[in-house]
Order: C-alpha cells, then sequence, then structure tokens
C-alpha cells in the first residue's frame, strides 16, 4: 500500500509507540527501548498512535503488560521517515512510520529508541 | 524437549554472557505465533539456530551482556553496548545476518556515523571483526 506523510500532523505532535517487554533494556539501572522495539521486518512499518487523539488507558487496556514510549513527528522525518495515516485501520489516532529502505529503518531504530520518552513504563519481565 | 532446547541446555559452561545470552534464546524459541499482537510469526527455527551458531562463534571474547529480543516478522535481534558503542546483530527471518555499529558522539547517536550491512551465513569471520570493534581492540 502506498503511504504519504500526513502533512496535517506537525512536527511537534507526539506519537506513542507500544513497547513489549521483550523490547525493554536495564541498562544499568536506566530502563530503555531496544532498537528493535522500533523495527519491523514483517511490515516494514512502525505502527504508533498521534498521543493527542488517543486515550493512554484506553489504548492499553487490551496490553496490560506493554510499555508506551513517546517520541516527537520529527524525529522519524528527520531520519528520512513519514508518518502516514492508515485508512485500513478505524482507529483515526493509528499511524505508521515508514522508512524509504530497511536499512534507513535500521538505523533510524537506535536513534528512536534513544531519544524515547517513557509514559509508561511496566517493568516486569517478559514471560517467555 | 525439542532439538533447539537439546542444543541449547547441553552446551558446556561458557562465559556469563554466552549463558544469559543462550538462556535468552532459548526463552524465545518458545514465543508462539502472534507474540507481538499483531500477528507477527515466531522466530522461525533458522533463526534460533544462526543465533546460537552466531554467538557460539564469539565465546572466545569477553562481551558484556547481550540483550536479545524478538522482531517482528519472525527474527531476532542481539544487542550490545560497552562504553560509547553500540553492535546490532539481526538475525532475519530467512537465517540471514545483518549489522548495525554505532557510536554516540558528544550529541548522541548520528545515522550518517553508523555502518550497517549483512554478513554472509559463510562468512562468519565478521562476526569477529564486530566484536573486537565493540571491544575497542580494532
Amino acid at each position: 500500500m502506498t503511504r504519504i506523510d500526513d502533512e496535517t500532523l506537525g512536527d511537534e505532535r507526539i506519537l506513542w509507540r507500544r513497547i513489549l517487554p521483550h523490547g525493554i533494556i536495564n541498562d544499568e539501572g536506566r530502563y530503555r527501548p531496544q532498537s528493535i522495539a522500533f523495527v519491523d521486518r514483517r511490515t516494514f512499518e512502525i505502527s504508533v498512535f498521534v498521543a493527542d487523539m488517543a486515550d493512554e488507558d484506553s489504548l492499553m487496556s487490551k496490553y496490560p503488560g506493554e510499555s508506551l514510549a513517546a517520541i516527537p513527528a520529527r524525529l522519524p522525518r528527520s531520519l528520512g521517515g513519514i508518518v502516514a495515516r492508515t485508512p485500513e485501520n478505524p482507529d483515526a489516532a493509528h499511524r505508521v512510520i515508514v522508512y524509504p529502505t530497511p536499512s534507513a529503518m535500521k538505523k533510524a531504530s537506535k536513534i528512536l529508541a534513544e531519544n524515547a520518552q517513557w509514559v509508561r513504563l511496566i517493568k516486569s519481565p517478559p514471560e517467555n | 524437549m525439542n532439538k533447539l532446547q537439546s542444543h541449547v541446555t547441553t552446551l558446556g559452561d561458557p562465559r556469563p554472557w554466552l549463558a544469559e545470552a543462550h538462556r535468552s534464546v532459548s526463552r524465545l524459541a518458545l514465543l508462539p505465533d502472534n507474540w507481538d499482537g499483531e500477528g507477527s510469526p515466531a522466530p522461525k527455527p533458522v533463526v534460533i539456530e544462526e543465533a546460537l551458531r552466531v554467538l557460539s562463534e564469539i565465546e572466545p571474547y569477553e562481551m558484556p551482556m547481550a540483550q536479545i529480543g524478538p522482531v517482528p516478522g519472525g527474527g531476532l535481534g542481539i544487542e550490545w553496548r560497552l562504553g560509547e558503542r553500540d553492535l546490532n546483530l539481526e538475525i532475519l527471518p530467512d537465517g540471514s545476518i545483518e549489522y548495525l555499529k554505532s557510536e554516540k558522539t558528544a550529541t548522541g547517536f548520528d545515522v550518517d556515523q553508523m555502518e550497517d550491512g549483512q554478513i554472509p551465513r559463510d562468512q562468519l569471520a565478521k562476526v569477529h571483526q564486530l566484536a573486537r570493534w565493540l571491544l575497542g581492540s580494532c
């Protein structure tokens, strides 16, 4: 599916990314997302939600063991990505970050993980 | 016990980082399909086998603890951080291997300073080079 950048979404808008327990690193007491938390080799699209269009509790009620991290829309765009609407998804807050190449996705994942801010951090270890 | 679990648990007395990495891979081998709630397949057997092969390849090195996690699509990611250097290996769903070298500067990580590439499965000598880079010996 061809994606186009959502130009109505300003660079300052905040995007939320669900982070699974496997994607969290305890780095000498500081918890941070692992870069692979911002990689998707199945769809090559990184699913996010526009924070001011979503309700945190409602969003996370389906994923009680998961965490939520925030990045500004500016960040993936500055790394060559776009933030695109997903007409097939009924949730109006849903967007996907798409990069021109898998290499760009991989490199950007490092920057996104390093700069993400926790909105909700669940420190429990993964079940597997 | 399946073949992969057997492989993991019958290894000798590896270094602490390697023992922990084996435990992580062993746990991830048990992930079910749709582990991410988004339809991702579980890590495939070829991915588990390649991850273990790569880890065994760098057994001689005093690596820091590895962070290992599943990647949507059926792969695995292995991450090491030592000082300002990060080394990421990713085992893709088809068993191929990619790497990413990153080094923090005063302003943080910079994509223009990163190096990524593929590691052919029959050329794991590259993994030694990457391990030595992380450890600051090259």
